[in-house]
């Protein structure tokens, strides 16, 4: 709801049919978890293969 | 070079500007022309975001600093992805609402005209000289490794790009950028694995790799926490993430990119491509620049990668200091392929001892390798009045045209012609809009027809695209002008992205707090930069904590009254 009134659309004037989940909501909120997920597992690889090479 | 690579090079310039033109037919209007009437795919819009943001001296750049200094570098990226997330959720559905051509514009809305005003012309004033220096960047590059005259290389690149962003308009700018990322993507890959293929037979990629991370050049990550460091985990990850947000919130020549989407999930969507892909793809240029590396280990490289520079010390009274310089490095090199070799047999054969001590040996003789360019470097300067130069530049292209088989010689520098044209066409686009939206139709002409504008949109496109090549004919003679330039951009996007801070999330905020606290950020940010060692890294952040603290101030001021 709170990223809904960011978007300036109000909860009930957002078109989705009753019961569904609002427009901006699921899949944007799922890739920013997995933009966070990614960020993490490169940085991770980096600092593994920063101290193989090292070695 | 070959008459293919020639061919390569020649056909790439015309498709983009055959495309480009084509363009032309859907732009009709001011909206299409500079918005593309809001109906760009994400991924279009996203590709183009990067190639914007990958100009050809990032390109070329990253490579040689991959080659000299490994792949620190990357960190500066390190606050992207969370940059991205934050303009996602806050400007993003913020500028689509407002349906706005400019990032200025909405200041308008929200402050007053004076505001837009000034964020505007500092914007024209810092983006109009520095699309001069983002082409002369590349052009003296070019210039020098092709053979031909500077004037000439900044037409070759100039032009066309000129041509098809005045007439094709924003679709021609996205839809070459989307060409030209796959350019640049392929060119990369091909050239990664030619360097694979090009290391000697009995020494495959993963020794390789142990030797030049012996030299440090495969340490990515610093976790020390100091503010003079430029490259460190957290100056990129605080440091980057203002700076990040600072370009790509404020700066319109990113903005403009997003606004083009078809809706607020297309412009995140696009927004979100690049927090995927940077660090990957910055890796993988920088890992680029490791390899040449470890190419040149097995290959004598020449001492310095300026061929011109070196003619000119040649010629000088200073030529047999040269000489001298030449034939230490050359003995140098010997000495540390042999002891890169010991290095690889001693690890391959098991030896761990051996390989302790024949490690040793290596960096000791890369060390003397880096210290003979060094003093090279040093002399070049003398001769030269160069100060500014940095061979570091001159690597990957000197390698491309040297070491590259036909064909791929092409591709690569049609890659390098491709990432200049793309971040100079989003400029001169971006460059048009501010001075004809938020200049022209706001103070000179307002209420003039929509075909008019255009006209205006158009000339404004053209006009820049001259001020760009003239200014950079004499940027790339004036190494301090280019250091100005990129100076006030550093002083004046921090305190920018402070007035959107203001703007988005201090509702009390007021626009004589906006327009002064802009003026204090740049002050605070100019202070910090002239008097303490900190780096540029944090200078963002300098300029956003100063503006939102005379801004908050000017509410106390409000509420008082």
């Amino acid at each position: 709801m709170r990223q809904l009134r960011l978007d300036g659309h109000g909860p009930a004037a957002s078109g989705n049919p009753p019961g569904s989940v609002p427009r901006y909501t699921r899949p944007v909120t799922r890739t920013y978890v997995a933009v966070v997920v990614v960020e993490v597992v490169v940085l991770a690889a980096l600092w593994f293969l920063s101290r193989y090479f090292a070695a | 070079m070959h008459l293919l690579d020639w061919t390569i090079i020649v056909a790439y310039l015309a498709w983009v500007l055959y495309d480009g033109v084509k363009r032309a037919r859907g732009t009709g209007a001011v909206d299409g022309y500079f918005l593309a009437s809001r109906s760009l795919p994400w991924w279009a819009v996203g590709l183009s975001v990067m190639a914007t943001q990958m100009s050809a001296i990032t390109l070329v750049g990253t490579t040689g600093q991959g080659y000299d200094d490994g792949i620190r570098f990357v960190q500066f990226y390190f606050g992207l992805p969370l940059a991205m997330i934050i303009l996602s959720v806050t400007l993003v559905p913020f500028f689509h609402r407002a349906r706005v051509f400019t990032a200025y514009e909405y200041l308008e809305r929200r402050f007053d005209a004076r505001t837009r005003a000034l964020t505007s012309l500092l914007f024209l004033v810092s983006r109009g000289l520095g699309a001069g220096v983002i082409i002369a960047a590349p052009a003296v590059i070019l210039s020098i490794v092709l053979g031909w005259s500077l004037p000439l290389t900044i037409l070759a690149i100039g032009i066309p790009t000129t041509l098809y962003t005045m007439l094709g308009g924003v679709q021609a700018v996205t839809w070459a950028d989307v060409k030209q990322m796959v350019v640049i993507m392929v060119g990369v890959t091909a050239a990664v694995t030619a360097l694979i293929v090009g290391l000697p037979d009995d020494i495959g990629l993963e020794p390789a790799l142990h030797v030049a991370g012996a030299t440090g050049r495969l340490q990515s990550i610093d976790f020390t926490f100091d503010l003079n460091e430029t490259y460190t985990f957290w100056s990129g990850l605080i440091g980057g993430l203002f700076l990040m947000l600072g370009y790509f919130g404020c700066d319109q020549s990113q903005v403009q990119r997003y606004l083009t989407a078809k809706s607020v999930d297309a412009g995140r969507q696009s927004l979100l491509m690049s927090a995927f892909a940077k660090i990957p793809l910055q890796v993988l240029i920088l890992t680029m620049g490791v390899l040449v590396f470890c190419f040149y280990l097995f290959t004598e490289p020449p001492m310095l990668f300026n061929t011109s520079h070196e003619a000119a010390v040649e010629a000088s009274g200073r030529a047999d200091e040269y000489r001298a310089l030449d034939d230490e490095f050359r003995a140098a090199h010997a000495d540390r392929r042999a002891d890169a070799e010991a290095v690889v047999a001693a690890r391959q054969a098991g030896d761990t001892g051996g390989a302790r001590s024949a490690t040793a040996a290596f960096v000791e003789s890369d060390g003397r390798v880096n210290d003979v360019r060094a003093r090279a470097r040093d002399l070049v300067r003398d001769v030269t009045d160069d100060t500014a130069y940095s061979d570091v530049n001159y690597v990957f292209p000197t390698f491309i045209t040297t070491q590259l088989p036909i064909g791929l010689v092409g591709l690569l520098i049609a890659a390098i012609f491709a990432a200049a044209m793309s971040s100079i066409a989003a400029e001169l686009n971006a460059l048009s809009a501010a001075s004809t939206i938020d200049f022209y139709r706001r103070h000179f002409r307002p209420g003039a027809s929509e075909a008019h504008y255009l006209r205006v949109s158009k000339v404004a496109t053209g006009f820049w695209g001259i001020f760009a090549a003239i200014t950079a004919l004499y940027a790339a003679n004036l190494g301090s002008l280019i250091e100005v330039v990129n100076r006030f951009g550093s002083f004046f996007y921090g305190s920018l992205l402070g007035v959107f801070v203001l703007a988005v999330g201090m509702r009390r905020s007021t626009a004589g707090g906006a327009f002064w606290g802009l003026i204090g950020g740049m002050a605070s940010v100019a202070v910090v930069a002239t008097f303490t060692d900190v780096s540029f890294m944090w200078h963002n952040l300098v300029g956003v904590a100063a503006v939102c603290l005379i801004g908050w101030t000017s509410t106390l001021g409000r509420r008082d009254a």
